[in-house]
């Protein structure tokens, strides 16, 4: 499969009246075709940021690319001219937002709000477009899709709008669908609901797709690999199954072990929390940025920021930002001792 | 949709009843009345007396409301079937004088300082001048205040911006008191362009209200300088409101939905944006619409144009009970419609708003 995205030393700062956030610290990471990558972080992270900014989607001013280059099929997004990334939002790449209640124009017709697209990636005309609209509906499962089209978003329930969203995502057959925590506004019913669908629509549909979300087990049943983000950091990636079974950053560890598990042993003790609070994103961090909340760090974490460098003795495609050997650490204090210590 | 519109009319009703009825008995309780003096001189009290009684003057308060609204022969029965109320023989003493038809059969009463002319009279004159004025400003408010605020939220904070907020509050803090009298030294003294003063239409008008020269440079050159300065004001706090308005929706995440989908910036603003920054513009309108037909006092003056705004003034002072009550009444019933069409208006522009 050939690589599809490609991101590079990708840096985003705001400019605001109380100073500058650094809200992407030079981040780069690749996307295949047909990949399904989970981007996992707290509010602050980052996560949410990187992603508008490849589609120049954040406000600029205060926003401003700093610096790095988003290889789409071999071009940078980033040097486009507005006409031409017009022409790849909605078209190539699609996004879907977090809150289904206020993503959708109050006062469009749902039919209008997927049409226009359709019209513009595709050159469609009115009654090919409201055709399209109405299978796509359907495909996403509205029922009586056809008739809903003329109903504004306030005549449907919050997992129906998302659907809605999903259903305006995926109408002009992009190659890659970011989904910004599309399920965290909906119960968990929904949002299992929501998964299954998306899970469907990307096996028929074969788009590569960036999932943002700070739910871990949501990524662990939907993606191909998962990317841990601190601070404006690719802390930790690689294939799911070696993150979570073979965790070599201790924020990583932290997010797991904090997790309520359904196998663990009875009579087991409560939750780990990570201490302290997250980073002050105005002040660009020496050093490791998690290294404060770290048990494990190393003094050399304090002075130098650590490269995202494949692991030793695993996974080919694992890479981790760390000093320290975690597995080693570890070893020697177990992470809950070392968080009591 | 209609069933709402009949409802909303006839609640309004006793809304506008007792503010009816507060400017009667406020204006009443005002010491001094309307025949104290005739210009300079003050009249003998036999002839006071006699004009307050052909005026019902001498009635009960409550009497005299009842003669305003239903009329003298409707009051004068109520008084011979339920003659033990109080204040029911003065008003069959003089009820034959049948001066008021009432409200309720359209008439507004007697002007009392303007002798043999009635209240409909006064309005069927002036009402239709102001109401044309006032709508001229409205629209020239509308015409200049969205463009300017739409185009000052597009182009936030660069100089077309500072420059359009600068002309808005330089527009809001002139009095029309200045700008008139500017105006025509300015454009007819000066550069002879437009008239001086006096207004273009003259009855009989259509309908009541539209001036039958509408298409004539007769008309337009006496409009459009007192209905410039009328609406300066208005145009400069409509673009303010615009402006903010817009630039607040363009925060909202369907702006950013609609820009994800990659279109163009000119239609997320027009498609998107605009009819949802427009709903509090629209509120600030309906009460604007009847302040400018209604309140429009010192530009007639500026101007000579003989419109309704004078009596709001003018017949407090002389004490004109009728006039005063009859033109507030107007403003009262105005403002219910106008209210009554910017609701409606909602609910076109925001589908989420029904009425049943």
């Amino acid at each position: 499969m050939g690589v599809l995205l490609e991101v590079k030393d990708l840096a985003v700062r705001f400019y605001t009246q109380d100073g500058v956030v650094h809200a992407v610290n030079g981040i780069s990471y690749t996307l295949n075709e047909g990949e399904t990558l989970g981007v996992v972080g707290e509010s602050g992270s980052g996560k949410s940021v990187h992603a508008l900014s490849m589609l120049k989607l954040i406000p600029i001013p205060p926003g401003k690319i700093e610096s790095g280059q988003v290889l789409f099929e071999g071009q940078d997004l980033l040097k486009m001219s507005d006409e031409e990334i017009r022409q790849i939002r909605g078209g190539k790449i699609a996004m879907v937002f977090q809150d289904p209640m206020t993503s959708l124009n109050p006062v469009l017709t749902i039919g209008k709000q997927i049409t226009e697209a359709l019209q513009l990636h595709l050159g469609m005309n009115d009654k090919q477009a409201k055709n399209r609209a109405g299978e796509l509906l359907d495909m996403v499962g509205i029922p009586d899709a056809h008739r809903r089209l003329g109903d504004y978003p306030h005549q449907f329930s919050g997992g129906m709008r998302q659907r809605v969203m999903i259903a305006m995502g995926l109408s002009c057959n992009p190659q890659l669908l970011i989904a910004d925590e599309p399920t965290t506004a909906l119960d968990v019913t929904i949002q299992a609901q929501i998964i299954e669908l998306v899970k469907k629509l990307k096996d028929e549909l074969g788009m590569a797709m960036i999932w943002i979300t700070h739910d871990l087990g949501v990524v662990a049943g939907l993606a191909d690999t998962i990317q841990v983000m601190y601070a404006g950091r690719i802390m930790e990636r690689g294939p799911v199954r070696a993150v979570f079974k073979d965790t070599r950053n201790a924020y990583t560890l932290g997010l797991l072990k904090s997790l309520p598990r359904l196998d663990i042993k009875k009579g087991a003790t409560r939750l780990v929390q990570i201490s302290g609070s997250p980073p002050d994103m105005h002040t660009d961090p020496v050093g490791d940025p998690f290294a404060p909340r770290n048990p494990y760090a190393t003094p050399r974490c304090w002075e130098e920021t650590p490269p995202l460098r494949p692991v030793e003795d695993g996974d080919p495609d694992h890479y981790v930002a760390a000093w320290y050997d975690l597995r080693q650490a570890v070893k020697e204090k177990p992470y809950e001792e070392a968080m009591q210590g | 949709m209609f069933v709402y519109i009949i409802r909303r009319l006839l609640s309004s009703i006793p809304v506008i009843l007792l503010l009816t009825f507060v400017i009667f008995a406020l204006m009443r309780a005002i010491p001094g009345g309307p025949f104290d003096f005739a210009g300079d001189k003050s009249l003998p009290k036999a002839v006071t007396a006699n004009l307050e009684r052909r005026h019902h003057l001498d009635w009960p308060l409550g009497w005299q409301f009842s003669s305003y609204v239903l009329g003298d022969d409707i009051t004068a029965g109520i008084c011979t079937g339920l003659a033990f109320l109080p204040g029911c023989d003065a008003v069959q003493a003089t009820a034959d004088a049948g001066i008021s038809q009432g409200l309720i059969r359209g008439d507004l009463g007697m002007a009392m300082k303007q002798r043999g002319r009635t209240v409909n009279d006064l309005v069927a004159e002036s009402l239709p001048i102001s109401f044309q004025l006032g709508m001229i400003a409205l629209a020239l408010a509308i015409v200049i205040g969205i463009p300017a605020g739409i185009l000052s939220a597009l182009r936030q904070n660069t100089w077309l911006d500072y420059s359009s907020s600068f002309v808005a509050v330089l527009g809001l803090s002139i009095p029309n008191l200045v700008l008139g009298p500017l105006l025509i030294w300015l454009f007819p003294l000066t550069l002879g362009w437009f008239q001086v003063a006096t207004w273009g239409a003259k009855p009989p008008f259509i309908l009541g209200l539209f001036p039958t020269n509408f298409f004539t440079w007769e008309f337009w050159s006496h409009a459009i300088l007192p209905a410039f300065t009328l609406g300066t004001a208005f145009s400069a706090s409509i673009a303010r409101l615009t402006r903010a308005s817009l630039l607040q929706v363009i925060r909202e995440d369907y702006i950013r939905t609609a820009r994800s989908k990659g279109l163009r910036e000119r239609s997320v603003m027009l498609v998107h944006a605009l009819k949802n920054s427009l709903i509090p513009v629209i509120t600030v309108l309906g009460p604007l619409l009847v302040i400018l037909v209604t309140g429009t006092f010192v530009v007639e003056q500026i101007f000579g144009i003989p419109g309704m705004g004078k009596y709001f003034v003018t017949s407090i002072s002389s004490r004109d009970y009728p006039v005063i009550t009859s033109v507030s009444l107007i403003f009262a019933v105005l403002l219910v419609l106008a209210n009554l069409v910017v609701d409606i208006v909602y609910a076109w522009l925001d589908p989420r708003i029904q009425y049943s």
